[in-house]
């Protein structure tokens, strides 16, 4: 595991405008650390720094967000079809919903929003059929984590969908789930 | 002049942020995918690092860390000026750790563990942690526990310089301070810690049986 560079090989260039600053930035920092207390702090970080597989699981959370240019990783193109099937599904459900007499609905989970508590009271984990593929649902209203998954992703350990679920699009996608995990209610 | 990691981080953020016009194909994404890894390799450990010791929680700070690099990665490609990229992704972790603490603590109850959380007062990200499992190097231990009493403008000052690994060029910008402030700040707190440790330490021996 690559460890935290110490001072003057820590981090961004030390040449440029402000080189001789951090040069004798760096000499009086080591003259006040002394090398006794430099040791254990270079210790302390390695201990926490140590996670064993971190840096693979930080590059494959990433790697799908990952798109200088139109370059691709493979497995990108598979799960974006399968995200534009599972919203166009997405929408037709919603359309078909809004036409759904409220009467049929299930109260509501305490604390959660109706669509979302239904859905959960199918179940972590629900396949649902889209006309290209299988969408694996699992919702886990506990922590706050929606996850969409495809059965056509390499993995279905692939964490990406999860991370995407926490970030800007959160809303839209929870809002997708919603539908979709009501979708298999109905088809149940 | 030998090649050091800094320089490896740079090549591989310029060949991300730089591109390669009219490239596709294997070779590019190769390259590409090479480039991202130097990255992580380069960056992650010292992010998880600093935000699990800022937040005591290893797995909430990998989910930090996690969330930080999508960002990085989605935002790489469109960097103009990547000579302050170091202290941006550590802003980025900053902030997403201040986010997830106020979130913490706006939903904690009344008699909840707000001191686990960052405090209710102050910076949420650099307050005082929760006190880390039991290390078995007494020094580490006697480290953590002098930690446990900086202020948390003092652990913010140690945590970026030796967790972050940022130079003091790097923090100026981070914190928008200039170095001269920072090297003080910095000698300052050196000077806490130490004579902290000294306290311990000496507490310990005087509790000794003889």
């Amino acid at each position: 595991m690559q460890m935290n560079p110490q001072h003057s090989e820590g981090g961004g260039p030390v040449e440029g405008p402000n080189g001789d600053a951090e040069r004798h930035a760096v000499q009086l920092a080591d003259l006040a650390e002394g090398p006794e207390l430099r040791d254990i702090l270079r210790r302390r970080t390695q201990l926490l720094a140590d996670r064993a597989g971190l840096v693979d699981r930080l590059e494959a959370a990433s790697r799908g967000s990952l798109s200088p240019g139109n370059l691709r990783f493979p497995s990108q193109r598979t799960r974006s079809w399968g995200r534009v099937a599972a919203a166009l599904v997405a929408a037709a459900i919603g359309v078909a919903l809004f036409l759904w007499p409220q009467s049929q609905q299930q109260p509501p989970i305490d604390g959660a929003p109706p669509a979302l508590a239904q859905a959960v009271d199918v179940g972590a984990g629900v396949l649902v059929e889209t006309p290209s593929e299988p969408v694996l649902v699992s919702l886990l209203l506990d922590s706050d984590v929606v996850e969409v998954r495809s059965s056509a992703l390499e993995s279905v350990d692939d964490p990406i969908d999860l991370l995407r679920a926490r970030d800007a699009s959160y809303r839209k996608l929870v809002s997708e789930v919603q539908l979709i995990a009501l979708a298999a209610q109905g088809v149940r | 002049m030998t090649d050091g990691p800094a320089d490896d981080l740079r090549r591989a953020v310029e060949r991300i942020t730089q591109g390669d016009e009219g490239k596709r194909g294997p070779a590019a994404r190769l390259g590409t995918e090479r480039a991202w890894r130097t990255i992580i390799e380069r960056l992650g450990p010292r992010v998880f690092a600093l935000v699990r010791s800022r937040c005591g929680d290893a797995d909430l700070a990998e989910e930090i860390a996690q969330s930080v690099f999508v960002t990085v990665a989605e935002k790489l490609s469109s960097m103009t000026d990547v000579s302050g990229f170091e202290s941006w992704v550590f802003t980025v972790a900053l902030n997403r750790l201040r986010d997830e603490m106020r979130r913490r603590t706006r939903h904690a109850r009344p008699s909840g563990d707000l001191q686990a959380v960052g405090g209710a007062s102050g910076d949420p990200a650099f307050a005082a942690a929760p006190v880390p499992p039991v290390e078995p190097d007494p020094r580490i231990r006697d480290l953590e526990r002098a930690m446990q009493e900086l202020s948390p403008s003092d652990r913010e000052i140690i945590d970026l310089r030796h967790i972050g690994g940022l130079s003091f060029q790097q923090m100026a910008d981070l914190l928008g301070e200039p170095i001269g402030t920072l090297l003080s700040r910095h000698h300052r707190a050196v000077a806490r810690l130490r004579a902290s440790i000294e306290r311990t330490q000496k507490g310990a021996s005087s509790d000794a049986i003889p």
